[in-house]
């Protein structure tokens, strides 16, 4: 069954990657792309989100906190927390979240392996 | 010889994630050093005239502690980072047992901001080079205290002639401790041309 992908990230190429892994395996997927959580929190409004993958270092609103809305909103929603922001302190964060942890740099086995997880 | 107008939006979004990701990685390993999270601000990248790039990063001078690390491969320049003098003492008391004195603390500050310094700003530039797949050199880190400017000017950067640096510059912070460091490198690209390419096969998109 198609589902919706909402891609938080500042980087415009970050995005990109993720969506273009996706449309790449997923061709009847939706994505929506957002560079920053402000953004995401009005193109989310009113959607059905199935999965997202979230920047953590971003402007303004960060990753965990951006989660946390989005998860009152979407509850059953899945969320991969995707940074390069590898220390021990933001894994556990993002754990306590329950969101899965995917490190940087973005690669197509990272992406499909958090997609995996959530089928 | 790179200009304001050499890269697109696109290659400077992917030259700040790799910047980005380099000091995020360094970052853990200072987390694990000092027992604490350690903050990142969202790195800014511009391409900027070195001598405005060498004035506004004087602003520190007199008042800072840090490490001048110079480097040199098909990208060179120079990678700094910063901690204003009264916070190293700070960051050093959440490295060392609380029983050495500030003394000894301070016998022990230029090693140890030296050996910060090598692992942040390696860690950086082994991204770097692990994208271009070129290696790149790096000297030996030389811990500076007073003026920037000063050691920017006797770089070999400063020698290169060149008119334009690339410069990424973020902050560094210690989560509960209110210490705060700057992470700058200014970079010179020796051929603008293999570096896009390298970019561009990095990252698997066309950048242009």
């Amino acid at each position: 069954m198609p589902k919706n992908v909402l891609v938080v990230d500042d980087s415009r190429m970050s995005r990109m990657m993720i969506n273009t892994i996706i449309k790449t395996h997923y061709p009847d997927w939706t994505t929506i792309e957002a560079a920053s959580g402000e953004e995401a929190l009005e193109k989310s409004k009113g959607k059905s989100i199935d999965l997202m993958t979230l920047d953590m270092n971003m402007p303004g609103m960060d990753g965990i906190t951006l989660g946390t809305e989005l998860r009152k909103n979407f509850p059953d929603a899945d969320i991969a927390l995707v940074t390069a922001n590898i220390q021990s302190a933001v894994q556990e964060k993002a754990n306590a979240a329950n969101f899965v942890f995917v490190s940087k740099p973005i690669t197509e086995d990272r992406i499909l392996d958090f997609i995996k997880s959530t089928e | 010889m790179i200009t304001p107008s050499s890269l697109s939006e696109l290659e400077k979004d992917a030259i700040s994630e790799v910047f980005n990701i380099g000091i995020s990685r360094s970052a853990s390993s200072l987390s694990e050093m000092v027992g604490k999270e350690v903050l990142l601000s969202v790195p800014n990248l511009s391409i900027t005239e070195f001598n405005t790039a060498v004035a506004e990063l004087n602003y520190t001078a007199g008042q800072i502690t840090g490490v001048l690390e110079e480097f040199d491969g098909s990208i060179a320049g120079n990678a700094f980072l910063l901690f204003p003098h009264d916070k190293t003492l700070e960051l050093m008391k959440l490295m060392y047992p609380p029983s050495m004195t500030e003394e000894m603390l301070l016998e022990m500050e230029e090693d140890t901001m030296t050996e910060i310094g090598n692992i942040l700003l390696n860690a950086t530039l082994s991204s770097l080079s692990d994208i271009l797949e070129e290696e790149i050199h790096n000297q030996i880190p030389k811990a500076i205290r007073g003026s920037v400017q000063e050691f920017i000017l006797s770089s070999d950067l400063a020698k290169s002639n060149h008119d334009h640096v690339l410069r990424m510059d973020l902050t560094m912070g210690i989560a509960d401790a209110n210490i705060n460091g700057e992470v700058s490198f200014l970079v010179i690209i020796k051929s603008i041309e293999n570096f896009k390419e390298k970019l561009t096969q990095y990252f698997g998109l066309p950048l242009g």
